[in-house]
Parts: structure tokens; C-alpha cells; sequence
């Protein structure tokens, strides 16, 4: 046994450090996103046209002109929603108020989606209906 | 030495590969919002082949494309349809004989004539309705091998079944990919592929028929189908009155149910699709019965605010009543 050890540089131990602190760089990167901040996303046309941080006592209102209809979206504080839109059937505005990861409001005529990311994980994994 | 550098380096990459890689991409196909999340190492390609393969299948089936197959059916001709559709016609002829034609494709007649969810959306003349009417029945529907046929001055309207199938072949495409688990969300038409965890299903929530961002319930499920058909999904109001987007093939109005919605979980996302239509239409007394007699999992969510289950449900689903406003009632 002790012959063997003495086979090891610093050379080997430095090998073992590497490997060592990016395994533990790996795991502690997926431990993190766990606890990351919550974002508010509004998506048209299927890429991401703005990204808010959700932060208590924060507000705004962004307006998103589409070809045919115009949604308002309102965010306030960890929560947001489409607040108004000019189209006929006003599904996503129906949709309330959302505040949890995953949760979706969508404005089919608009092509728009607002969502919240990151924060907490979402106690579901879909909503049918 | 190198034998323990090398066990090391796999101690590292099994480390990685203890996230299973995760894909999702989202699209609007078929007049709705559809997000396909699948893990595994051909994720993306997977996915990517089963967004195209709905993109190609819309194209097929869609009333307002003037090349499309349906199209070709319109004005009463036979015309020869693609495998696909034919298959997916088959499927939605079989439901209809099934359930009675309480689920009926050819009830395109009376969603052109009330636009629900669109601008001339109002409560039709009688006599309109009426002749409306008269085109409706699945009966009207000729499919011979691939040739198809529409008498009567019937329309063929393949939305209400096609996310059910769409559904369908995006799980044998994301299979045939070596993809094990996924969740496919193609508007309220879920499939959820293989399981959460080893001792987790997938938890799906089902809507608030009165708050669209909130659940009332969930069902825990493992590679099985969930559809919900509900009064609230498109409707208008008039003179205080509900007008949903269900029709009872019947009457040419939209069903008078005591139901809110009905939610079915079932292997096969297309029967789910069409039983889901079709236990709306019938009210909860006839659908509760005909689900005990056929085997079929379902959830009702009723006007009272009490929710029910029918037996088959247990077997393949974990359920559970998340909302204090409403009473399950065994």
C-alpha cells in the first residue's frame, strides 16, 4: 500500500482537486436554480420580447401592439396579468392574475404568452381544461 | 492510476447525467398554444420532429386552407385523403357511432352559423339554426379505404378530435426517439409520457371553470392522455345567458348540461378528446352511467360546486380535491 502512494505526485492530487470541485460546481449549480429569483416573460411570436424581475412593491405597465390586437400587461409586485386586450373573445384576459412557475396567460389572436419562471417550482406539472 | 482518474471523470460526468437532459419548445398550431417538454439525450430532435409533424397534420386537416384535404371534401365530391387523415377521420367516425353521435364531427354547420369566440358571435335565427341542422349527422360522413365523401351538404370539422390524435402520433414520434418521459400540452389536450419521478406520476391540474389561472383538483397520472371539455373555454354572453362552444348535435344549441366540465383520462388522447365532447353533451346522469357501463375514468366538475369521479378512475389516477369551494362527492 505504501509503495502505491508514494506512485502519486502532486501532480495526480492536482487532477483529483479539478475533477473534485467541478462535480461539486455541477451539484451546486443544480441546487441553486431551486432558489433562483422569480421573472415575469412576455413572449410574441414565439420569442421573448421582455423580461421582468419580480420584486415586491415593484410595478410597471407594458403595452404590446400586435398587427390585429393590443394586450396591456401589468405586473405588480411577484404577480402579473394581461389587464386588457382589444380582441374578441378576451380568454387571457379571463385568465386573471398569475404567480406561480408555470403559470401561463395566453392571447391566441396576439400570439402573445405572459409567464412566471425560476422562483419556486410549480406544485403541478401541466393544467388541463 | 489512470484507473482512478478515469473513475473519478465518470464520477463527474454521472453527476451530469443525473439531470436528465430536458427539452421544451412551444408553438401555436391548430388555433391554440402547444408546448411539447420532453427529457432524454434525443430530446430536442424529438421534439422538433413532433412540432413538425403537427404543423404538417394542421395543414392537412385545416377548414380554412384552401389545398388541404378537407377542403377538397367541401363541395360533396369524393376525394382521396392521406393515410393520416384517413385515419384520423376512421377514429372520429368510430367515436361518433360510439357515443351515439353525441360527439359528432359534423357539427361544423352549427359553429360556422353561431361564431362563438368571434366577431358575429349572437343567437342565430331558428329557422338558420334549423337548417343548420339538417347537414348534421355523422351518418352523412362516406369513408371507404382512403376515400372520403361528405352527403347531405354535411361539414367535416376535425378540431375536435385532432388534438386527441395529434397527440396521439407525437407520443409514438418522441417513443420512437428513445424518449421515455414528457409532458405534451397541446392546448387543454395533455398526455403525460412516463412518470415524474419513480414514485411520482406527472401531476396535472384541472381548471377552475370559474378562474382560468387557478385548478380545482389534480390527477396524478403515468403514460395516459387528460382532456377536459368545459362551457368555459369559449362562450358568450346574452340577455344573462351562457352560450358555450359544445353543440348537442341534437338541437343545434350548445348543450344545457348541469356540468361545468368533464375531464377524461384515458391511454389513447383521441377517444379521450371526443369522450370528453361527448359526456358533456349527455349531462352528468347519462355520462356517469355511460362511464360505469364503458369503462371510462372521468372527473365532473358540476354547476352546484360539487366535483365526481367515475370508478374507472381510480385505477388509473391519483386524485385529489385542491380547492376548498368545492365538495367531492363519492
Amino acid at each position: 500500500m505504501r509503495n502505491k502512494l508514494k506512485q502519486f505526485k502532486i501532480g495526480d492530487f492536482l487532477i483529483f482537486a479539478v475533477i473534485l470541485a467541478l462535480a461539486a460546481g455541477i451539484w451546486a449549480r443544480f441546487a441553486v436554480m431551486q432558489t433562483e429569483a422569480a421573472y415575469g416573460e412576455i413572449w410574441k411570436d414565439g420569442a421573448l420580447y421582455e423580461r421582468i424581475k419580480l420584486e415586491e412593491g415593484y410595478q410597471t405597465t407594458i403595452t404590446v401592439k400586435g398587427e390585429s390586437v393590443t394586450n396591456v400587461i401589468e405586473v405588480d409586485g411577484l404577480r402579473m396579468r394581461v389587464a386588457q386586450a382589444d380582441c374578441h373573445d378576451h380568454v387571457c384576459v379571463s385568465s386573471g392574475w398569475i404567480e406561480r412557475t408555470g403559470q401561463i396567460a395566453v392571447c391566441l389572436p396576439n400570439k402573445l404568452e405572459i409567464k412566471i419562471t425560476g422562483g419556486q417550482a410549480a406544485d403541478v406539472d401541466a393544467v388541463v381544461g | 492510476m489512470k484507473k482512478i482518474i478515469a473513475a473519478a471523470l465518470l464520477a463527474v460526468l454521472s453527476l451530469t447525467g443525473c439531470a436528465e437532459q430536458e427539452y421544451s419548445t412551444s408553438f401555436y398550431a391548430m388555433d391554440t398554444f402547444m408546448t411539447i417538454t420532453a427529457y432524454g439525450s434525443k430530446a430536442q430532435q424529438a421534439a422538433t420532429e413532433a412540432e413538425q409533424y403537427i404543423n404538417s397534420l394542421e395543414a392537412k386537416i385545416s377548414r380554412t386552407r384552401k389545398n388541404s384535404e378537407l377542403s377538397a371534401l367541401a363541395g360533396g365530391e369524393p376525394a382521396e385523403l392521406s393515410e393520416d387523415t384517413a385515419e384520423l377521420l376512421r377514429t372520429a367516425l368510430e367515436m361518433a357511432e360510439q357515443t351515439d353521435g353525441r360527439f359528432d364531427p359534423t357539427v361544423a354547420a352549427l359553429s360556422d352559423l353561431w361564431q362563438i369566440g368571434k366577431e358575429g358571435q349572437r343567437v342565430p335565427d331558428s329557422a338558420d339554426i334549423a337548417q343548420a341542422l339538417g347537414t348534421v349527422g355523422y351518418r352523412n360522413i362516406r369513408l371507404d379505404g382512403t376515400t372520403a365523401q361528405m352527403t347531405g351538404g354535411a361539414k367535416l370539422d376535425l378540431g375536435g378530435i385532432g388534438k386527441g390524435y395529434a397527440a396521439d402520433r407525437t407520443v409514438e414520434i418522441l417513443k420512437k426517439n428513445g424518449v421515455k418521459r414528457a409532458v405534451i400540452a397541446l392546448g387543454g389536450n395533455i398526455y403525460a409520457l412516463g412518470s415524474r419521478s419513480r414514485d411520482q406520476g406527472w401531476k396535472i391540474g384541472i381548471t377552475d371553470p370559474d378562474k382560468a389561472e387557478e385548478y380545482v383538483a389534480t390527477v396524478e397520472i403515468s403514460d395516459t392522455s387528460v382532456v377536459t371539455t368545459g362551457d368555459y373555454e369559449r362562450y358568450f354572453e346574452q340577455d344573462g345567458k351562457r352560450y358555450h362552444h359544445v353543440f348537442d348535435p341534437e338541437t343545434g344549441y350548445p348543450a344545457e348540461s348541469d356540468l361545468r366540465s368533464v375531464t377524461v383520462v384515458r391511454e389513447q388522447s383521441a377517444q379521450a378528446d371526443a369522450l370528453s365532447t361527448a359526456l358533456f353533451v349527455m349531462g352528468y346522469e347519462a355520462a356517469a352511467e355511460y362511464c360505469e357501463q364503458n369503462d371510462i375514468a372521468a372527473v365532473f366538475i358540476r354547476a352546484d360546486h360539487t366535483i365526481c369521479t367515475s370508478t374507472a378512475l381510480e385505477r388509473c389516477a391519483v386524485f385529489e380535491v385542491t380547492s376548498a369551494e368545492y365538495r367531492y362527492e363519492k
